[in-house]
Protein backbone atom coordinates (compact mmCIF):
# COMPACT_ATOMS: atom_id res chain seq x y z
CA UNK A 1 0.00 0.00 0.00
CA UNK A 2 1.06 3.98 -0.57
CA UNK A 3 0.73 5.64 2.15
CA UNK A 4 1.92 8.95 0.14
CA UNK A 5 1.71 9.33 -3.77
CA UNK A 6 1.96 12.41 -5.69
CA UNK A 7 1.53 13.38 -9.39
CA UNK A 8 3.40 15.93 -10.38
CA UNK A 9 3.56 17.69 -8.03
CA UNK A 10 4.77 21.65 -8.87
CA UNK A 11 4.34 25.05 -6.69
CA UNK A 12 5.23 28.21 -9.13
CA UNK A 13 6.15 31.42 -7.36
CA UNK A 14 6.52 34.27 -9.51
CA UNK A 15 7.23 32.28 -12.42
CA UNK A 16 10.09 30.35 -10.58
CA UNK A 17 9.16 26.70 -10.03
CA UNK A 18 10.22 25.61 -6.86
CA UNK A 19 8.63 22.27 -7.13
CA UNK A 20 8.59 21.15 -10.22
CA UNK A 21 6.75 18.02 -11.73
CA UNK A 22 7.13 15.52 -8.44
CA UNK A 23 6.13 12.78 -8.79
CA UNK A 24 7.12 9.88 -6.15
CA UNK A 25 5.58 7.12 -4.14
CA UNK A 26 6.01 5.91 -0.13
CA UNK A 27 5.21 2.74 0.43
CA UNK A 28 4.06 1.45 3.73
CA UNK A 29 6.73 1.22 6.42
CA UNK A 30 9.09 2.70 4.66
CA UNK A 31 11.46 5.36 5.92
CA UNK A 32 11.83 7.30 3.14
CA UNK A 33 14.91 9.69 2.82
CA UNK A 34 13.78 13.11 0.54
CA UNK A 35 17.35 14.03 -0.23
CA UNK A 36 18.43 17.83 -1.32
CA UNK A 37 20.84 20.87 -1.34
CA UNK A 38 19.26 23.82 0.72
CA UNK A 39 16.61 25.50 -1.44
CA UNK A 40 15.93 22.03 -3.43
CA UNK A 41 12.17 22.64 -2.64
CA UNK A 42 12.09 19.90 -0.24
CA UNK A 43 10.19 21.77 2.75
CA UNK A 44 8.14 23.39 -0.42
CA UNK A 45 7.04 19.91 -1.15
CA UNK A 46 6.22 19.10 2.46
CA UNK A 47 4.27 22.12 3.12
CA UNK A 48 2.14 21.12 -0.13
CA UNK A 49 1.69 17.73 0.83
CA UNK A 50 0.09 19.10 4.67
CA UNK A 51 -2.13 21.62 3.18
CA UNK A 52 -0.21 24.97 4.40
CA UNK A 53 0.85 26.03 0.78
CA UNK A 54 -1.34 25.94 -2.35
CA UNK A 55 -0.55 23.69 -5.44
CA UNK A 56 -0.01 24.91 -8.46
CA UNK A 57 -0.43 21.96 -10.15
CA UNK A 58 -0.22 18.52 -9.69
CA UNK A 59 -1.76 16.05 -7.05
CA UNK A 60 -1.48 13.94 -4.38
CA UNK A 61 -3.26 11.26 -2.23
CA UNK A 62 -2.90 9.49 1.13
CA UNK A 63 -3.68 6.34 2.17
CA UNK A 64 -4.46 5.41 -1.45
CA UNK A 65 -7.36 8.10 -1.86
CA UNK A 66 -8.44 8.63 1.46
CA UNK A 67 -10.47 11.47 2.32
CA UNK A 68 -7.70 14.12 3.00
CA UNK A 69 -9.79 15.40 5.96
CA UNK A 70 -9.55 12.28 7.84
CA UNK A 71 -6.05 11.22 5.95
CA UNK A 72 -4.46 14.04 7.91
CA UNK A 73 -5.81 12.73 11.10
CA UNK A 74 -3.60 9.99 10.45
CA UNK A 75 -0.61 12.37 9.68
CA UNK A 76 2.06 13.95 12.33
CA UNK A 77 4.51 16.42 10.94
CA UNK A 78 7.14 17.96 11.93
CA UNK A 79 7.73 21.22 9.67
CA UNK A 80 11.40 23.45 9.84
CA UNK A 81 11.74 24.68 13.10
CA UNK A 82 8.82 22.75 15.84
CA UNK A 83 6.10 25.67 16.83
CA UNK A 84 5.67 25.19 20.06
CA UNK A 85 3.52 27.26 22.75
CA UNK A 86 6.62 28.81 24.25
CA UNK A 87 4.84 29.73 27.79
CA UNK A 88 3.69 26.04 28.45
CA UNK A 89 5.10 23.37 29.36
CA UNK A 90 6.12 19.70 27.17
CA UNK A 91 2.88 18.38 28.75
CA UNK A 92 0.75 21.34 28.68
CA UNK A 93 1.75 21.50 25.02
CA UNK A 94 0.66 17.75 24.26
CA UNK A 95 -2.31 18.68 26.06
CA UNK A 96 -3.46 21.04 23.94
CA UNK A 97 -3.21 18.89 21.06
CA UNK A 98 -4.33 16.04 22.61
CA UNK A 99 -7.57 18.08 23.50
CA UNK A 100 -7.98 19.21 19.79
CA UNK A 101 -7.53 15.87 18.37
CA UNK A 102 -9.37 14.26 20.93
CA UNK A 103 -7.18 12.24 22.15
CA UNK A 104 -6.46 10.52 25.49
CA UNK A 105 -4.32 12.53 27.66
CA UNK A 106 -3.04 8.99 29.18
CA UNK A 107 -0.73 8.97 26.32
CA UNK A 108 0.58 12.04 27.15
CA UNK A 109 3.97 10.19 29.03
CA UNK A 110 4.70 7.28 26.58
CA UNK A 111 4.71 10.28 24.21
CA UNK A 112 7.22 12.03 26.40
CA UNK A 113 9.31 8.76 27.60
CA UNK A 114 9.62 8.14 23.78
CA UNK A 115 11.12 11.40 22.68
CA UNK A 116 13.47 11.70 26.51
CA UNK A 117 11.49 14.55 27.62
CA UNK A 118 9.93 12.82 31.01
CA UNK A 119 11.78 15.03 33.28
CA UNK A 120 11.48 18.23 32.18
CA UNK A 121 8.54 18.69 34.72
CA UNK A 122 7.29 22.20 35.06
CA UNK A 123 10.75 23.96 32.42
CA UNK A 124 8.33 26.23 30.01
CA UNK A 125 8.52 24.86 26.33
CA UNK A 126 10.69 28.50 25.35
CA UNK A 127 13.77 28.24 27.88
CA UNK A 128 14.27 24.02 25.89
CA UNK A 129 17.70 23.95 24.04
CA UNK A 130 17.23 23.23 20.50
CA UNK A 131 17.43 20.09 20.71
CA UNK A 132 14.95 19.85 23.65
CA UNK A 133 12.71 21.86 21.08
CA UNK A 134 13.27 19.68 18.27
CA UNK A 135 12.40 16.35 20.50
CA UNK A 136 8.92 17.92 21.67
CA UNK A 137 8.25 18.75 18.39
CA UNK A 138 8.49 15.02 17.38
CA UNK A 139 6.56 14.08 20.19
CA UNK A 140 3.94 16.79 19.06
CA UNK A 141 3.88 14.99 16.11
CA UNK A 142 3.16 11.48 17.72
CA UNK A 143 -0.07 12.84 19.24
CA UNK A 144 -2.52 10.69 18.25
CA UNK A 145 -0.31 7.50 16.63
CA UNK A 146 -0.38 8.71 13.15
CA UNK A 147 0.58 6.37 11.37
CA UNK A 148 2.68 8.54 8.78
CA UNK A 149 5.08 10.23 10.11
CA UNK A 150 6.89 13.46 7.79
CA UNK A 151 9.55 14.73 9.03
CA UNK A 152 11.62 18.01 7.76
CA UNK A 153 14.79 18.11 8.99
CA UNK A 154 14.64 16.84 12.64
CA UNK A 155 17.61 16.55 13.32
CA UNK A 156 19.12 20.08 12.61
CA UNK A 157 20.88 21.64 15.05
CA UNK A 158 21.38 18.57 17.64
CA UNK A 159 24.30 17.37 19.16
CA UNK A 160 25.55 14.19 18.64
CA UNK A 161 23.97 12.11 21.14
CA UNK A 162 20.61 14.18 20.27
CA UNK A 163 20.92 12.85 16.55
CA UNK A 164 21.26 9.22 17.21
CA UNK A 165 18.43 9.27 19.85
CA UNK A 166 16.50 10.86 17.27
CA UNK A 167 17.29 7.90 14.70
CA UNK A 168 16.97 5.02 17.14
CA UNK A 169 13.77 6.76 17.89
CA UNK A 170 12.82 6.58 14.51
CA UNK A 171 13.94 3.30 14.16
CA UNK A 172 11.55 1.69 16.62
CA UNK A 173 9.01 3.82 15.18
CA UNK A 174 9.60 1.71 11.49
CA UNK A 175 9.03 -0.94 13.69
CA UNK A 176 6.04 -0.23 15.41
CA UNK A 177 4.91 -0.14 11.69
CA UNK A 178 4.48 3.74 11.08
CA UNK A 179 5.73 5.25 7.64
CA UNK A 180 8.15 7.76 8.06
CA UNK A 181 8.78 10.38 5.24
CA UNK A 182 12.28 12.63 6.52
CA UNK A 183 13.82 15.40 4.82
CA UNK A 184 17.87 16.01 5.33
CA UNK A 185 20.54 17.23 3.89
CA UNK A 186 22.45 15.24 6.25
CA UNK A 187 23.13 11.98 4.13
CA UNK A 188 25.11 10.18 6.85
CA UNK A 189 22.14 10.15 9.10
CA UNK A 190 19.65 8.97 6.45
CA UNK A 191 21.80 6.59 5.42
CA UNK A 192 22.00 4.74 8.65
CA UNK A 193 18.00 4.85 8.41
CA UNK A 194 16.03 4.96 5.21
CA UNK A 195 15.10 2.35 3.16
CA UNK A 196 14.17 4.27 -0.19
CA UNK A 197 15.53 7.83 -0.80
CA UNK A 198 13.70 10.45 -3.47
CA UNK A 199 16.36 12.84 -4.96
CA UNK A 200 15.53 16.24 -5.55
CA UNK A 201 17.87 19.12 -7.44
CA UNK A 202 16.37 22.56 -8.12
CA UNK A 203 12.73 21.28 -7.45
CA UNK A 204 12.77 18.10 -9.70
CA UNK A 205 12.74 14.61 -8.61
CA UNK A 206 15.94 13.64 -9.68
CA UNK A 207 15.99 9.98 -9.00
CA UNK A 208 13.97 7.24 -6.72
CA UNK A 209 16.23 4.69 -5.47
CA UNK A 210 16.13 2.20 -2.62
CA UNK A 211 18.94 1.74 0.11
CA UNK A 212 19.34 -1.95 -1.52
CA UNK A 213 19.87 -0.58 -4.53
CA UNK A 214 22.13 2.45 -3.89
CA UNK A 215 24.00 0.09 -1.51
CA UNK A 216 24.64 -1.91 -4.95
CA UNK A 217 25.73 0.68 -6.70
CA UNK A 218 27.88 2.34 -4.00
CA UNK A 219 29.34 0.07 -1.44
CA UNK A 220 32.26 0.66 0.17
CA UNK A 221 35.29 0.82 -2.30
CA UNK A 222 39.15 0.57 -2.66
CA UNK A 223 40.86 2.95 -4.41
CA UNK A 224 44.13 2.54 -6.06
CA UNK A 225 45.98 5.89 -7.37
CA UNK A 226 48.01 4.75 -9.97
CA UNK A 227 49.91 6.12 -12.93
CA UNK A 228 47.76 4.47 -16.02
CA UNK A 229 44.45 3.88 -15.38
CA UNK A 230 43.75 2.44 -18.70
CA UNK A 231 46.73 -0.89 -18.29
CA UNK A 232 45.46 -0.73 -14.49
CA UNK A 233 42.07 -1.51 -15.22
CA UNK A 234 42.48 -4.34 -17.33
CA UNK A 235 45.22 -6.05 -14.81
CA UNK A 236 42.73 -5.49 -11.85
CA UNK A 237 39.57 -7.17 -14.03
CA UNK A 238 41.84 -10.57 -14.88
CA UNK A 239 42.94 -10.47 -11.24
CA UNK A 240 39.32 -9.94 -10.03
CA UNK A 241 37.61 -11.76 -12.79
CA UNK A 242 35.59 -9.47 -12.54
CA UNK A 243 32.85 -7.36 -14.51
CA UNK A 244 33.38 -3.83 -15.72
CA UNK A 245 30.52 -3.19 -13.41
CA UNK A 246 33.07 -3.00 -10.62
CA UNK A 247 35.20 -0.81 -11.69
CA UNK A 248 35.17 3.04 -11.81
CA UNK A 249 38.03 5.40 -13.49
CA UNK A 250 38.69 8.85 -12.34
CA UNK A 251 41.67 10.78 -13.32
CA UNK A 252 44.42 8.83 -11.99
CA UNK A 253 41.96 6.76 -9.53
CA UNK A 254 40.49 3.42 -10.28
CA UNK A 255 37.53 2.54 -7.90
CA UNK A 256 36.94 -0.76 -7.39
CA UNK A 257 33.52 -1.87 -5.50
CA UNK A 258 33.98 -6.16 -5.32
CA UNK A 259 36.31 -7.04 -2.32
CA UNK A 260 39.57 -7.45 -2.72
CA UNK A 261 40.84 -10.64 -0.78
CA UNK A 262 44.86 -10.33 -1.14
CA UNK A 263 45.65 -6.50 -1.97
CA UNK A 264 49.48 -7.66 -2.00
CA UNK A 265 49.17 -9.98 -4.84
CA UNK A 266 47.07 -7.13 -6.83
CA UNK A 267 49.64 -4.59 -6.37
CA UNK A 268 52.78 -7.04 -7.20
CA UNK A 269 50.83 -7.35 -10.62
CA UNK A 270 50.73 -3.47 -11.31
CA UNK A 271 53.80 -3.34 -10.52
CA UNK A 272 55.41 -5.88 -12.81
CA UNK A 273 53.16 -4.29 -15.53
CA UNK A 274 55.33 -1.25 -15.28
CA UNK A 275 52.51 0.86 -13.42
CA UNK A 276 52.99 3.14 -9.91
CA UNK A 277 50.66 2.43 -7.38
CA UNK A 278 50.92 5.73 -5.45
CA UNK A 279 48.60 5.11 -3.10
CA UNK A 280 45.70 2.42 -1.94
CA UNK A 281 42.77 3.54 0.78
CA UNK A 282 39.19 2.52 1.32
CA UNK A 283 36.23 5.09 0.24
CA UNK A 284 33.46 4.21 2.86
CA UNK A 285 31.69 7.82 1.46
CA UNK A 286 30.31 7.02 -2.02
CA UNK A 287 26.74 6.79 -1.45
CA UNK A 288 27.41 10.49 -0.13
CA UNK A 289 29.68 11.10 -3.61
CA UNK A 290 26.62 9.41 -5.70
CA UNK A 291 23.91 11.81 -3.90
CA UNK A 292 26.23 14.76 -4.24
CA UNK A 293 26.94 14.20 -7.99
CA UNK A 294 23.42 13.79 -8.28
CA UNK A 295 22.26 16.24 -6.62
CA UNK A 296 24.42 18.85 -8.47
CA UNK A 297 23.35 17.19 -11.89
CA UNK B 1 -15.18 21.87 16.06
CA UNK B 2 -15.80 21.73 19.34
CA UNK B 3 -12.77 19.89 20.55
CA UNK B 4 -10.67 22.85 18.39
CA UNK B 5 -12.42 25.56 20.57
CA UNK B 6 -11.94 24.02 23.62
CA UNK B 7 -8.20 23.46 22.98
CA UNK B 8 -7.95 27.41 21.88
CA UNK B 9 -9.53 28.02 24.96
CA UNK B 10 -6.69 26.73 26.70
CA UNK B 11 -4.43 28.33 25.06
CA UNK B 12 -6.31 31.49 26.00
CA UNK B 13 -5.96 30.32 29.50
CA UNK B 14 -2.59 30.10 29.10
CA UNK B 15 -1.93 33.51 27.13
CA UNK B 16 0.40 35.67 29.13
CA UNK B 17 -0.23 38.92 27.54
CA UNK B 18 -4.21 38.37 28.29
CA UNK B 19 -3.90 38.41 31.75
CA UNK B 20 -1.83 40.58 32.16
CA UNK B 21 -3.98 43.15 30.10
CA UNK B 22 -6.37 42.04 32.41
CA UNK B 23 -4.24 43.30 35.21
CA UNK B 24 -3.51 46.08 33.86
CA UNK B 25 -6.85 47.51 32.34
CA UNK B 26 -8.47 46.92 36.00
CA UNK B 27 -6.10 48.99 37.14
CA UNK B 28 -5.93 51.47 34.40
CA UNK B 29 -10.00 51.60 35.13
CA UNK B 30 -9.57 52.53 39.29
CA UNK B 31 -7.00 55.30 37.69
CA UNK B 32 -9.18 56.59 35.60
CA UNK B 33 -12.11 56.52 38.19
CA UNK B 34 -9.83 58.33 41.20
CA UNK B 35 -8.46 61.06 38.05
CA UNK B 36 -12.26 61.48 36.94
CA UNK B 37 -13.29 61.87 40.84
CA UNK B 38 -10.53 64.71 41.08
CA UNK B 39 -11.63 66.69 38.55
CA UNK B 40 -15.51 66.44 39.24
CA UNK B 41 -14.81 67.56 42.64
CA UNK B 42 -12.99 70.46 41.46
CA UNK B 43 -15.68 71.51 38.84
CA UNK B 44 -17.57 73.56 41.55
CA UNK B 45 -14.76 76.45 40.53
CA UNK B 46 -15.77 77.80 37.46
CA UNK B 47 -12.57 77.95 35.87
CA UNK B 48 -12.15 73.77 36.49
CA UNK B 49 -15.31 73.85 34.63
CA UNK B 50 -14.13 76.06 31.40
CA UNK B 51 -10.99 73.58 31.56
CA UNK B 52 -12.95 70.68 31.37
CA UNK B 53 -15.47 71.49 28.92
CA UNK B 54 -12.49 72.61 26.31
CA UNK B 55 -10.80 69.84 27.08
CA UNK B 56 -13.72 67.58 26.13
CA UNK B 57 -14.49 69.92 23.07
CA UNK B 58 -11.04 69.31 21.92
CA UNK B 59 -11.40 65.64 22.24
CA UNK B 60 -14.06 65.93 19.60
CA UNK B 61 -17.36 66.58 21.55
CA UNK B 62 -19.50 68.98 20.27
CA UNK B 63 -20.51 71.91 22.37
CA UNK B 64 -24.42 70.94 23.67
CA UNK B 65 -22.97 66.87 23.79
CA UNK B 66 -20.34 68.75 26.22
CA UNK B 67 -22.71 70.51 28.25
CA UNK B 68 -25.29 67.59 28.55
CA UNK B 69 -22.21 65.32 29.32
CA UNK B 70 -21.11 67.59 32.05
CA UNK B 71 -24.27 68.42 33.34
CA UNK B 72 -24.69 65.34 34.77
CA UNK B 73 -21.28 64.04 35.87
CA UNK B 74 -21.45 66.27 39.44
CA UNK B 75 -23.78 63.29 40.32
CA UNK B 76 -21.56 60.92 39.53
CA UNK B 77 -24.62 58.82 39.68
CA UNK B 78 -22.74 55.09 39.59
CA UNK B 79 -24.28 53.22 36.18
CA UNK B 80 -23.99 56.39 34.27
CA UNK B 81 -20.24 56.54 35.39
CA UNK B 82 -20.08 52.57 34.20
CA UNK B 83 -21.45 53.81 30.82
CA UNK B 84 -18.66 56.21 30.50
CA UNK B 85 -16.48 53.29 31.30
CA UNK B 86 -17.69 51.28 28.47
CA UNK B 87 -17.20 54.12 25.94
CA UNK B 88 -14.11 55.53 26.98
CA UNK B 89 -11.19 54.69 24.23
CA UNK B 90 -8.87 52.72 26.58
CA UNK B 91 -10.95 50.01 26.59
CA UNK B 92 -10.92 49.93 22.43
CA UNK B 93 -6.90 50.14 22.86
CA UNK B 94 -6.41 47.66 25.38
CA UNK B 95 -8.59 45.03 23.48
CA UNK B 96 -6.45 45.90 20.50
CA UNK B 97 -3.66 44.72 21.95
CA UNK B 98 -5.06 41.42 23.20
CA UNK B 99 -6.88 40.74 20.63
CA UNK B 100 -3.68 41.24 18.27
CA UNK B 101 -1.17 39.46 20.47
CA UNK B 102 -3.28 36.47 20.79
CA UNK B 103 -3.56 36.19 17.06
CA UNK B 104 -0.91 36.86 16.24
CA UNK B 105 1.75 34.80 18.14
CA UNK B 106 0.16 31.72 16.42
CA UNK B 107 1.83 33.52 13.29
CA UNK B 108 4.79 34.31 14.90
CA UNK B 109 5.34 30.86 16.66
CA UNK B 110 4.12 29.31 13.43
CA UNK B 111 1.56 26.74 15.75
CA UNK B 112 -1.39 27.70 12.99
CA UNK B 113 0.87 25.06 11.04
CA UNK B 114 0.58 21.90 13.30
CA UNK B 115 -3.45 22.91 13.50
CA UNK B 116 -3.92 23.08 9.81
CA UNK B 117 -1.32 19.95 9.00
CA UNK B 118 -3.87 17.65 11.54
CA UNK B 119 -6.68 18.13 8.84
CA UNK B 120 -8.93 20.72 9.73
CA UNK B 121 -10.36 23.02 7.50
CA UNK B 122 -9.29 26.81 7.64
CA UNK B 123 -12.92 28.03 8.25
CA UNK B 124 -13.21 25.75 11.16
CA UNK B 125 -9.79 27.10 12.67
CA UNK B 126 -11.03 30.73 12.11
CA UNK B 127 -14.09 30.08 13.64
CA UNK B 128 -12.89 28.28 16.45
CA UNK B 129 -9.93 31.25 17.04
CA UNK B 130 -12.62 34.07 16.64
CA UNK B 131 -14.79 32.21 19.31
CA UNK B 132 -11.77 32.49 21.88
CA UNK B 133 -10.67 35.87 21.04
CA UNK B 134 -14.25 36.92 21.75
CA UNK B 135 -13.81 35.87 25.72
CA UNK B 136 -10.27 37.32 25.51
CA UNK B 137 -12.33 40.46 24.61
CA UNK B 138 -14.81 40.43 27.16
CA UNK B 139 -11.98 39.47 29.63
CA UNK B 140 -10.37 42.68 29.03
CA UNK B 141 -13.42 44.79 28.65
CA UNK B 142 -15.01 43.81 32.01
CA UNK B 143 -11.28 44.08 34.01
CA UNK B 144 -11.36 47.53 32.70
CA UNK B 145 -15.17 47.78 34.07
CA UNK B 146 -14.46 46.05 37.00
CA UNK B 147 -11.57 48.25 37.75
CA UNK B 148 -13.23 51.60 37.75
CA UNK B 149 -16.83 49.87 38.82
CA UNK B 150 -15.17 48.88 42.35
CA UNK B 151 -13.62 52.40 42.53
CA UNK B 152 -16.60 54.52 41.35
CA UNK B 153 -18.73 51.89 44.29
CA UNK B 154 -16.97 53.34 46.55
CA UNK B 155 -16.68 56.96 45.68
CA UNK B 156 -20.30 57.66 43.85
CA UNK B 157 -23.71 57.50 44.42
CA UNK B 158 -25.27 54.36 43.98
CA UNK B 159 -28.59 55.56 43.17
CA UNK B 160 -29.53 55.54 39.78
CA UNK B 161 -32.13 57.33 36.81
CA UNK B 162 -31.63 54.35 34.31
CA UNK B 163 -34.23 52.68 33.74
CA UNK B 164 -33.85 48.58 33.61
CA UNK B 165 -35.24 48.50 30.15
CA UNK B 166 -32.27 51.65 29.43
CA UNK B 167 -29.67 49.56 31.20
CA UNK B 168 -30.13 46.44 29.05
CA UNK B 169 -30.55 47.86 25.47
CA UNK B 170 -27.09 49.30 26.44
CA UNK B 171 -25.61 46.53 27.75
CA UNK B 172 -26.61 44.32 24.40
CA UNK B 173 -25.73 47.23 22.35
CA UNK B 174 -21.76 47.42 23.78
CA UNK B 175 -21.77 43.63 23.66
CA UNK B 176 -22.78 43.33 20.06
CA UNK B 177 -20.52 46.26 19.71
CA UNK B 178 -17.49 44.66 21.07
CA UNK B 179 -18.31 41.11 19.87
CA UNK B 180 -17.94 43.20 16.03
CA UNK B 181 -15.13 44.82 17.05
CA UNK B 182 -13.14 41.60 17.65
CA UNK B 183 -13.39 40.44 14.43
CA UNK B 184 -12.46 43.49 13.13
CA UNK B 185 -8.66 43.65 15.08
CA UNK B 186 -8.81 39.14 14.45
CA UNK B 187 -9.18 40.65 10.92
CA UNK B 188 -6.40 43.22 11.22
CA UNK B 189 -3.99 40.75 13.39
CA UNK B 190 -4.85 37.91 9.80
CA UNK B 191 -3.88 40.77 7.22
CA UNK B 192 -0.26 41.63 9.47
CA UNK B 193 0.48 38.57 10.01
CA UNK B 194 2.93 39.91 13.20
CA UNK B 195 1.88 40.94 16.65
CA UNK B 196 3.79 44.26 16.32
CA UNK B 197 2.68 45.13 12.94
CA UNK B 198 -1.13 43.96 14.10
CA UNK B 199 -0.93 46.09 17.34
CA UNK B 200 0.17 49.11 15.11
CA UNK B 201 -2.35 48.78 12.79
CA UNK B 202 -5.12 48.56 14.99
CA UNK B 203 -4.49 51.38 17.11
CA UNK B 204 -3.63 54.00 14.18
CA UNK B 205 -6.59 52.89 12.02
CA UNK B 206 -9.52 54.18 14.35
CA UNK B 207 -7.24 57.01 15.11
CA UNK B 208 -6.44 58.40 11.76
CA UNK B 209 -9.93 57.45 10.44
CA UNK B 210 -11.46 59.61 13.55
CA UNK B 211 -8.85 62.72 12.82
CA UNK B 212 -9.80 62.27 9.08
CA UNK B 213 -14.05 62.55 9.97
CA UNK B 214 -13.05 65.49 12.66
CA UNK B 215 -11.13 67.45 10.12
CA UNK B 216 -13.95 66.80 7.43
CA UNK B 217 -16.62 67.40 9.64
CA UNK B 218 -15.95 71.28 9.76
CA UNK B 219 -17.30 71.60 6.63
CA UNK B 220 -20.01 68.94 6.04
CA UNK B 221 -22.22 68.14 8.44
CA UNK B 222 -23.45 64.43 6.97
CA UNK B 223 -19.56 63.24 8.01
CA UNK B 224 -20.75 63.73 11.30
CA UNK B 225 -23.39 62.06 11.06
CA UNK B 226 -21.46 59.18 9.16
CA UNK B 227 -19.25 59.09 12.56
CA UNK B 228 -21.80 57.32 13.74
CA UNK B 229 -21.42 54.61 11.72
CA UNK B 230 -17.54 53.61 11.99
CA UNK B 231 -17.69 51.15 15.15
CA UNK B 232 -14.68 52.69 16.50
CA UNK B 233 -16.49 55.89 17.67
CA UNK B 234 -20.39 53.90 17.50
CA UNK B 235 -18.46 52.00 20.23
CA UNK B 236 -17.63 55.56 22.50
CA UNK B 237 -21.28 56.97 21.61
CA UNK B 238 -23.71 54.68 22.67
CA UNK B 239 -25.02 56.84 25.51
CA UNK B 240 -25.11 59.77 23.71
CA UNK B 241 -27.07 57.87 20.30
CA UNK B 242 -29.67 56.45 22.97
CA UNK B 243 -30.61 59.91 24.47
CA UNK B 244 -30.82 60.87 20.60
CA UNK B 245 -33.13 58.01 19.81
CA UNK B 246 -30.40 56.55 17.49
CA UNK B 247 -29.78 53.69 19.56
CA UNK B 248 -30.49 51.23 16.46
CA UNK B 249 -27.61 52.37 15.02
CA UNK B 250 -25.36 49.94 17.32
CA UNK B 251 -27.52 47.39 16.38
CA UNK B 252 -27.09 47.91 12.91
CA UNK B 253 -23.70 48.79 12.72
CA UNK B 254 -22.73 45.73 14.70
CA UNK B 255 -23.93 43.18 12.28
CA UNK B 256 -22.52 44.84 9.17
CA UNK B 257 -18.91 44.80 10.54
CA UNK B 258 -19.09 41.49 12.44
CA UNK B 259 -20.19 39.65 9.11
CA UNK B 260 -17.73 41.32 6.56
CA UNK B 261 -14.85 41.13 9.01
CA UNK B 262 -15.43 37.41 9.44
CA UNK B 263 -16.01 36.89 5.53
CA UNK B 264 -12.88 38.76 4.39
CA UNK B 265 -10.83 37.75 7.49
CA UNK B 266 -12.02 33.95 6.54
CA UNK B 267 -11.33 34.43 2.70
CA UNK B 268 -7.74 35.89 3.69
CA UNK B 269 -6.65 32.80 5.75
CA UNK B 270 -7.99 30.27 3.39
CA UNK B 271 -5.81 31.87 0.92
CA UNK B 272 -2.64 32.28 3.09
CA UNK B 273 0.81 30.16 3.11
CA UNK B 274 0.85 28.76 6.45
CA UNK B 275 4.48 30.01 7.52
Amino acid sequence: MYILETDGLTKEYSHVKVVDGVSLKVEQGDIYGFVGKNGAGKTTFIRMVLGLTRITDGSFKLFEGESLKTAKKRVGSLIESPALFKNMTAQQNLDVYCTMLGVDKKTIPAILETVGLSDTGRKKAGDFSLGMKQRLGIGLALVGNPDFLILDEPINGLDPTGIVDIREMLLRLKEQGKTIFISSHILGELEKMATRYGIVSNGKLVEEISAKELAEKCGSRTVIKVSDTVKASSIILKFLEGSTDNLECEKNSVFIKAKIENIGELTNALFNAGIVVSGITTDENSAERYFINKMEG
Amino acid sequence: MGKLIVSDLKKLVKCRTVWVCAVISFLVGMLMTFLYDMAWNNMADTQNYQTVFYFMRTMGMDSEMTKQVLSQFPSQVFWQYVNTLLSDGNIIIFAAVVISVYIGSEYNEGTFKNTLSRGFSRTSVYISKYISAVLAMAITVLSYVFGGGIVAAIKFDLTTDVSDEEMIIMVLAYAALFIALTAVFMLIAVLAKRTGFAIALSIVIPIIVSLVVRILSVGFDWVTNAASYWIFDTATLVSTLYQNNDIYIPFMVAPIYLVLSLAVGMFTFSRQEIK
